[in-house]
């Protein structure tokens, strides 16, 4: 074969060479182009600043407790951050650790509902990139409904449960019965304690979004009262006291847990005390995100014990009045004639509470008090109102109390309107109070009376500005 | 004129040791070895297990787990190229395939979803398709496309990621990508057999001898032919691959997979090394999820597949070495990059 001939491989002219050669570039042009966008995507990896990988918040419990925490995982070991310049919007106040890939920010307060919150945490400085960043993250708070009590059998009209929330102003209504006595849901069930044409109570539990509610049996013309939901399980508890016979009461304020799951299986027990025998029961809370009670004997001792009997039972002390949690929190609150105490169930310390006096006019009456928070606490007030012709009549405010200032949060619309009922939401945050006009007038249920033309108004703490309003009281947030 | 056709060639020239005879040869060895292993399991007290270090037992223990993990998928991938080669209509492949190079890569490069065989599997299948008529750039994309493209692997990636991070789409599209790129680079190639090992060159020139014998009796001799190339190759590449994993600590290569650079390289170091095969490599990788950043699981399920040690011995029955360079050159720079650009903007 000559060396001239177009077929010849050596000759530079030949096709099989020009492919060769195609090849090769082709070759080496792929290289270097990957070379290329691998070094400038290493160059633009080195040059940015750590990045947020992912977050995770448990938004539903964000709203009903203190302490939750959000925890950013950023794209590669935290080196530093500044931890006293995270800001939240809307305002919080928060604290913050890293550790590894993970920065978590931890709430102090329960955050309000049907909001938007946006966290940033500016000076994070990855382990391999010196390059300080700003982390932002973003996400929405569940909405809460608010379920009040409308009696109307007075008016020949069956009684009525109803909810409306922050967000659906229109309300509808989850539960009739001839009578209710209370109720209180936890989650999207309902347990409502109604009373039938005889007088005996009887208890229903009914999915909000089901017709047909189901009978928790109850001993024959037991009574019921102090119906409660957990905030965060779905648990109800209740108040079980059955007729004297022969002086002696087969069941005398036993409380019932009952876990609307059917987790716990079988019916539910009464709670136990340090003896083995159900305690009798004069007032109980549940401790918020756990499925532990609070409750006080008639002897005014003080237990702290665990629903389904996983802990023992803890001897809390005696004293003389039991005014629940400071809200979100397992810091329970007592009261005795010298002072006031704060338990905090989490490490088991007793601190002294020292409340701020309210600024007080001098016809100004304190009323009942709830705590919000370490120091500070709202207050009913009731005030005597001399009119110009000299007669005096009562008139009635709500005020929140703080070291520094004592600020109106709520005074009825209409003169005349009393507030007889106002309860704290999970988070501390509202208000439900319940007033009654002029016309009111007592409603003669057995347990737990009322008063008639009620209206429940949800009011902001923080403003005094009233959310929304609806028909009855006795808000669900008294129950929980 | 004969009745029967001439036997070719390279069938008569083993001298006077017949195929058979050379089997059974083998087998009796084999037989030999493993009673062997049995006698010393039985007869040799406990401790003398405990006298081999950890070390040793690490690279037995490594080793044994990569051949036990890889050996079902290797027998599939022969049973799969014996369907292609002997049971398939002579050309059916072929005449489906589109005649636009582009578009026909493209379809190749989604033949994994039919023939879902781990990357090790891949490689007696893809010698098949040689032999039925594939061109070699053809086959690279079917090689490098089908461990990634494939529903078991997709399955267990989206099993084990979900949708975070872009790591399931990455994959699925970094995969598809590179495998194409490697087609459409050696489809240009001028001498196309010279990228094959000189034995193989041999035995594609044979591929449409007709050999005298029934389907069955074909598809046996076929079994053994390539399990005798392809079992060596698998033993020697994890060989390797259970030393290098005892000599390279894994302790550093998590602590380089928390650099958004370094990671890349670690991971698609530790592809290589691990050599574990494409439909649980991302269950393997979870464990890590937390330690390193989605570019470099990218990249550690993308080079992985396509390029370790245990491929590249098996490969070597096929490709020369030269070759093979080549194709690891690309596919790791392409892995780099496409793990670097995950790491930058996801």
């Amino acid at each position: 074969m000559s060396s001239e001939s177009p077929q010849s491989p050596r000759s530079p002219q030949s096709p099989r060479v020009r492919v060769r050669d195609a090849f090769a570039r082709r070759l080496l042009g792929t290289i270097v182009v990957l070379a290329v966008i691998a070094g400038g995507f290493a160059f633009a990896s080195v040059v940015q600043g750590p990045r947020l990988s992912a977050a995770k918040i448990d938004a539903q419990r964000s709203t009903r407790l203190a302490g939750q925490q959000l925890v950013i995982e950023v794209n590669q070991p935290v080196a530093s951050f500044d931890a006293d310049e995270i800001s939240v919007e809307p305002e919080a106040s928060v604290s913050a650790v890293a550790d590894d890939r993970l920065i978590t920010v931890t709430f102090d307060e329960p955050l309000d509902y049907a909001s938007e919150y946006t966290v940033r945490v500016p000076g994070v400085v990855g382990a391999f990139q010196g390059v300080p960043a700003t982390l932002e993250y973003t996400f929405e708070t569940p909405d809460e409904q608010v379920y009040s009590l409308v009696r109307r059998s007075l008016d020949g009209e069956p009684d009525l449960i109803q909810r409306k929330s922050f967000t659906e102003p229109g309300g509808e209504i989850v539960f009739t019965a001839p009578r209710i006595q209370e109720f209180a849901h936890a989650g999207d069930v309902l347990a409502a304690v109604t009373i039938d044409d005889a007088g005996a109570n009887e208890l229903f539990v009914a999915g909000v979004e089901q017709d047909e509610p189901q009978e928790i049996a109850l001993p024959m013309d037991a009574v019921v009262r102090d119906l409660e939901a957990s905030t965060t399980n779905p648990l109800i508890g209740y108040l079980v006291s059955t007729p004297p016979v022969d002086g002696a009461r087969a069941q005398d304020s036993a409380l019932y847990i009952a876990d609307l799951t059917g987790a716990a299986g079988g019916p539910p027990k009464p709670v136990a005390g340090l003896d083995g025998e159900p305690i009798k029961v004069a007032s109980w809370s549940f401790v918020p995100g756990t499925t532990a009670v609070v409750v006080q004997d008639f002897e005014q001792s003080v237990f702290l014990v665990d629903a389904f009997g996983s802990a023992p039972v803890t001897p809390l002390g005696v004293h003389s009045e039991v005014r629940g949690f400071v809200p979100g929190t397992s810091r329970l609150v007592v009261a005795d004639p010298d002072r006031g105490s704060m338990i905090d169930l989490t490490d088991g310390t007793t601190t002294t509470v020292d409340l701020p006096v309210p600024s007080l006019g001098d016809s100004d009456y304190p009323g009942r008090l709830t705590m919000t928070g370490d120091d500070r606490y709202v207050l009913s007030v009731v005030m005597v109102v001399v009119q110009p012709d000299g007669s005096t009549s009562i008139a009635s405010r709500l005020a929140q109390v703080d070291a520094t200032s004592t600020t109106d949060v709520f005074t009825p619309a209409s003169e005349g309107s009393i507030i007889r009922e106002y309860c704290i939401s999970p988070n501390g945050r509202y208000a439900a109070v319940t007033t009654s006009d002029a016309q009111g007038r007592p409603d003669g249920y057995p347990g737990l009376p009322g008063y008639t033309e009620s209206t429940m108004s949800v009011v902001d703490l923080s403003s005094g500005a009233v959310e929304f309003s609806q028909s009855g009281g006795f808000s669900d947030w008294c129950s929980s | 004129m004969s009745l029967t056709k001439p036997v070719p060639p390279h069938h008569a020239a083993h001298g006077s040791r017949t195929p058979r005879s050379r089997g059974a040869v083998g087998l009796g060895l084999g037989v030999a070895l493993v009673l062997l292993f049995v006698a010393i399991r039985l007869l040799a007290p406990e401790e003398v297990g405990n006298l081999l270090s950890n070390s040793v037992q690490d690279f037995f223990t490594l080793s044994i787990s990569v051949v036990i993990e890889s050996l079902p998928f290797v027998i599939l991938g022969i049973l799969l190229s014996i369907g292609v080669q002997v049971w398939l209509p002579e050309g059916f492949l072929l005449r489906h395939l589109p005649r636009n190079a582009v578009a026909r890569r493209i379809v190749i490069s989604m033949l994994g979803v039919l023939l879902p065989v781990c990357e090790c599997g891949n490689v007696p299948l893809a010698r098949g398709l040689i032999l039925r008529g594939l061109s070699v750039g053809e086959s690279m994309t079917f090689l490098l496309a089908a461990p990634i493209l494939n529903p078991v692997t997709i399955i267990t990636t989206y099993q084990a990621f979900g949708w975070d991070d872009g790591i399931l789409v990455s994959r699925i599209l970094g995969g598809f990508v590179i495998a194409n790129l490697i087609g459409w680079i050696y489809s240009r190639h001028s001498s196309p057999m010279s990228l094959l090992t000189p034995k193989f060159q041999a035995s594609c020139a044979h591929a449409h001898d007709e050999v005298p014998a029934t389907r069955t009796r074909r598809s046996v001799d076929m079994f053994t032919k390539e399990t005798s190339a392809m079992l060596p190759a698998l033993f020697v590449g994890s060989a390797i691959a259970g030393l290098i994993q005892v000599g390279v600590s894994r302790d550093l290569l998590v602590t380089l997979g928390q650099n958004p650079v370094l990671s890349v390289f670690a991971l698609m170091a530790l592809a290589f090394v691990v050599s574990i095969c494409s439909n649980v490599d991302a269950f393997f990788i979870l464990a890590f999820g937390s330690t390193f950043m989605p570019g470099a699981i990218v990249a550690f399920l993308v080079f992985g597949p396509m390029i370790d040690v245990k491929m590249l011995a098996l490969m070597r029955t096929t490709f020369t070495a030269r070759t093979l360079v080549q194709l690891t050159v690309i596919v790791g720079l392409a892995s780099a990059a496409l793990g670097l650009a995950v790491n930058a903007l996801a």
